[in-house]
């Protein structure tokens, strides 16, 4: 059922900020692993700089979307891509679980308060996988959708509520050092599994990934800053305190007639977990076929599915912990290892490789 | 099978076989004559040939010119002379002159003849051209497609005076040998758009075509979708207007609709009457008609889940408006909500199956007998009958879309009750995967959105003066990308 075709390189950016606005925005770290709110406008530098260094390898893999990461390894050892496989299959399969966990903690907090988790949570499982099913075509037009409604609602919240911004309400910038500024940095793109996702998605992309990812790290980087600037500079200490602070923002923003903006944050919220599962799920589906030697069917779809929509269930209920314990440092090192190291000791290995061919031959 | 049998030497052993073929049916004529002194026959199947044509063009000149008796049959001289240029056919096997038979010809038998001939004396009876009924515009051509192929085509030529107007026919129905005509401009239609569509065409195994709409099954591809890239329309003039943008039309004899492929969602929302307003109204209008399909489906499923999960949302007087007025009713307002609908689509169905006129008696019994009594009786509250009734006004502005949308709006009624905004927000999302996974031949149905592709957004939603449209040549090929 999986399509074979590829999305162009605008879909992919379009996917990749529908996921990461949602990570981002949906849930905010707790108080203690919070970056300073002074330093928070200031987010897009750093985050450039990191992401640039943690998306170059995968760009030198691709060449301009010509091969996957699989492609690589395939010319060392298949048993090299079956590790790979199985590897980038649990880390997928992990931010698909993490995506749906957040989800299962708004929906119980703010949409349906209260009510049984199991059901919202298998039922946007079970919608995730319809949409990964589709293929990776349908995932990017239901992307680029999704992007535009987005960034339509943002522009709206940002126009709405700007008026009330407090210029006392940001600190300065570097209030906590600067060592603390690049550390948050870094830690924002070590939870960007996309730019993992580069490294399998490599030959499925049309257009100048090289020219687009740059691009795209920089735009999202600044959306990003400004973001944290307004909400930090509206809500205030109130939001501070708040779980869900940019969906308490939204519950300031009125357009004319439309006086409720935090429920259309809301339906995007929702939209974009299905997406970004969906997504995850089918980055995972591919590597384990890969892995496998096989066609994703309905033994790998299942074997990824249900295992994510266990973890999220397991997850949902302790993400505000989890996600202290990943930032002590774990998804750092698992970033570092998986989407830098290993394609850098790939490339490598691969030009070590070819100067032995090319010695071999003379 | 049978076997191709050859032509006999005489003329009763030929009728005999021809009887003997149609198992003697009431329709089948036989006119026994005599030309040059030998016995003939002439025969054709009553109501598919013109008598008019027979008379002038077949029998008089026969018995006429041929009525004295030649010791040598003049072949040469009735082809040459007498019929010349009608497109006059021979043939000896009897298959074919069956199958000329069914399609109106009249077969003309001559003792001893090496072949019989087949005169084209088509002239079955056949609805006029007129405006058609489910695609009133205001502004543009009053013509309909009518239930005869050849003037379809005909009507089509009219609009489309180029050669490049290429009419391929084709045949489809183990049984009823439909014929199919796909239409295109040579010059703008994208080659593997054509082939896919040939293709498609051609590997169609039916056993009848009851019109071109049931061809849609055959020109859709993938997994089963409540979509479909496949349009159709009765207007040759939008017909012409969407073969200039490089799409291929389809037409079958015997139906008054022609199939569009590809047909995008946003084809839903235009109608040749926004190109005869001027620019700002037509985006209005537009506009309108995505509004009108967004409340079509969304509405009933938001007003359920507002009113049972999501109270907050209502400004309080409007809320308690509601509250007290679903306190009378014994239902709740999910099933108040499904039962009403489902009343809805069955006043809506039985004034489309009855004669017109009873089916507006049906209509205004259903809307305010029924509608009116319900609410008087308690069953249902006066909130959600206006809700339904706002529905069922918006859906007809997108008649086309009714059969995707219904369906659509059952569902999300049932979600909206179930799990109140969370269900309707992950519901829209699997219209969403539908609607962006339906394609043909590698040009999405959500295009020109998702994929985005700017240079047709001069006539999405928005639609340029027509002074700019008029310069461009928008090829629908172009949108085929992720």
């Amino acid at each position: 059922m999986t399509s074979r075709f590829k999305i162009g390189v605008g879909q992919l950016c379009c996917l990749f900020s529908v996921s990461r606005i949602l990570a981002l925005f949906m849930f905010i770290l707790p108080e203690n692993e919070r970056m300073a709110k002074g330093d928070r406008p200031w987010l897009f530098l750093p985050f450039l700089l990191f992401g640039l260094l943690a998306a170059a390898p995968a760009l030198l893999i691709t060449k301009n979307g010509q091969r996957s990461v699989f492609d690589l390894t395939d010319a060392f050892s298949p048993r090299l891509t079956s590790f790979c496989g199985v590897l980038f299959a649990i880390c997928a399969a992990w931010s698909a679980a993490m995506g749906a966990a957040r989800l299962g903690l708004f929906t119980e907090s703010v949409l349906l308060n209260g009510a049984p988790l199991p059901l919202p949570l298998l039922a946007l499982v079970v919608s995730a996988v319809i949409l990964a099913r589709k293929g990776l075509q349908t995932i990017g037009r239901v992307g680029g959708l999704l992007a535009a409604l987005l960034a339509a609602s943002l522009f709206f919240v940002l126009l709405t509520t700007a008026g009330r911004l407090d210029p006392a309400n940001p600190d300065p910038p570097l209030s906590d050092g600067f060592f603390r500024f690049i550390l948050h940095g870094f830690r924002a793109v070590a939870r960007t599994p996309e730019l993992g996702a580069l490294l399998v998605l490599g030959d499925r992309i049309s257009g100048p990934q090289r020219k687009a990812v740059p691009i795209w790290l920089a735009g999202f980087g600044l959306t990003a800053s400004c973001l944290f600037f307004v909400t930090t500079g509206v809500t205030g200490e109130y939001g501070e305190r708040q779980m869900f602070q940019f969906y308490t923002l939204t519950m300031l923003a009125k357009v004319g007639v439309m006086e409720r903006m935090d429920n259309l944050i809301a339906a995007i919220w929702v939209l974009s977990a299905l997406l970004r599962t969906a997504f995850f799920l089918w980055i995972a589906w591919e590597c384990l076929s890969r892995a496998c030697g096989r066609k994703p069917g309905f033994g790998i779809q299942a074997a990824v599915a249900i295992p994510v929509l266990c973890v999220s269930l397991l997850l949902s209920g302790n993400v505000t912990e989890l996600a202290g314990v990943l930032a002590s440092g774990g998804n750092e090192a698992l970033f570092a290892g998986v989407v830098v190291f290993l394609p850098i000791s790939l490339l490598t290995a691969e030009r070590i490789r070819k100067s032995h061919l090319k010695r071999g031959n003379t | 099978m049978e076997r191709h049998i050859l032509l006999f030497d005489r003329t009763e052993d030929n009728v005999r076989e021809i009887r003997r073929r149609f198992a003697e049916s009431f329709d089948l004529t036989v006119r026994e004559l005599t030309v040059c002194g030998r016995p003939a026959a002439a025969v054709t199947l009553d109501g598919m040939c013109s008598d008019e044509k027979i008379a002038e063009t077949v029998l008089k000149p026969l018995t006429s010119v041929f009525a004295f008796e030649t010791p040598d049959f003049p072949e040469e001289e009735i082809e040459a002379k007498v019929y010349k240029g009608m497109g006059l056919q021979k043939s000896c096997v009897f298959d074919e002159l069956c199958a000329a038979l069914v399609t109106g010809s009249l077969v003309l038998f001559l003792e001893n003849a090496a072949f019989a001939y087949i005169f084209g004396v088509q002239g079955y009876p056949k609805k006029s051209v007129e405006e058609p009924e489910a695609e009133q515009d205001e502004r543009s051509a009053a013509e309909g497609f009518t239930d005869t192929l050849r003037d379809n085509a005909a009507l089509l030529r009219r609009r489309l005076q180029t050669p490049e107007l290429i009419l391929e026919k084709l045949e489809i129905g183990e049984t009823a040998h439909t014929s199919v005509v796909i239409c295109y401009l040579a010059d703008r239609t994208d080659r593997q758009l054509l082939d896919e569509a040939r293709r498609r065409l051609q590997n169609a195994k039916a056993d009848t075509l009851p019109g071109a709409v049931s061809l849609r099954p055959f020109l859709d591809s993938g997994p089963p979708s409540l979509f479909s890239a496949t349009g159709f329309t009765q207007r040759p003039d939008k017909l012409a207007a969407k073969l200039t943008e490089g799409r291929i039309g389809v037409l079958v004899d015997g139906s008054s609709f022609a199939l569009i492929v590809p047909f995008l969602l946003t084809d839903h929302f235009q109608t040749q009457d926004d190109y005869a307003s001027n620019v700002f109204y037509s985006f209005f209008i537009r506009l309108l008609r995505v509004v009108s399909f967004m409340i079509s489906t969304t509405l009933p499923g938001l007003f359920v889940a507002a009113c049972t999960f999501h109270p907050e949302v209502l400004p309080p007087g409007i809320m308690a408006d509601i509250a007290a007025a679903e306190a009378r009713t014994p239902f709740s307002m999910v099933t108040e909500a499904l039962l009403i609908h489902l009343v809805y689509e069955i006043v809506r169905e039985a004034g489309l199956r009855m004669p017109r006129a009873v089916g507006h008696a049906v209509s205004i019994v259903g809307a305010l007998a029924v509608g009116n009594a319900a609410v008087e009786a308690g069953l249902i509250a006066a909130p959600m009958l206006l809700i339904v009734a706002f529905t069922a006004v918006s859906s007809a502005v997108v008649s086309k879309l009714h059969e995707s949308v219904a369906p659509i709006r059952f569902a999300l009624i049932a979600v909206g009750g179930l799990s109140g905004f969370f269900g309707i927000f992950l519901g829209i999302g699997l219209l969403l995967t539908d609607i962006t996974t339906v394609s043909f031949a590698g040009i999405p149905f959500s295009a020109p959105f998702s994929p985005f592709v700017g240079r047709a957004q001069r006539d999405a939603f928005y639609r340029s003066n027509t002074k700019k449209l008029g310069k461009i040549r928008q090829k629908i090929g172009e949108m085929r990308f992720g």
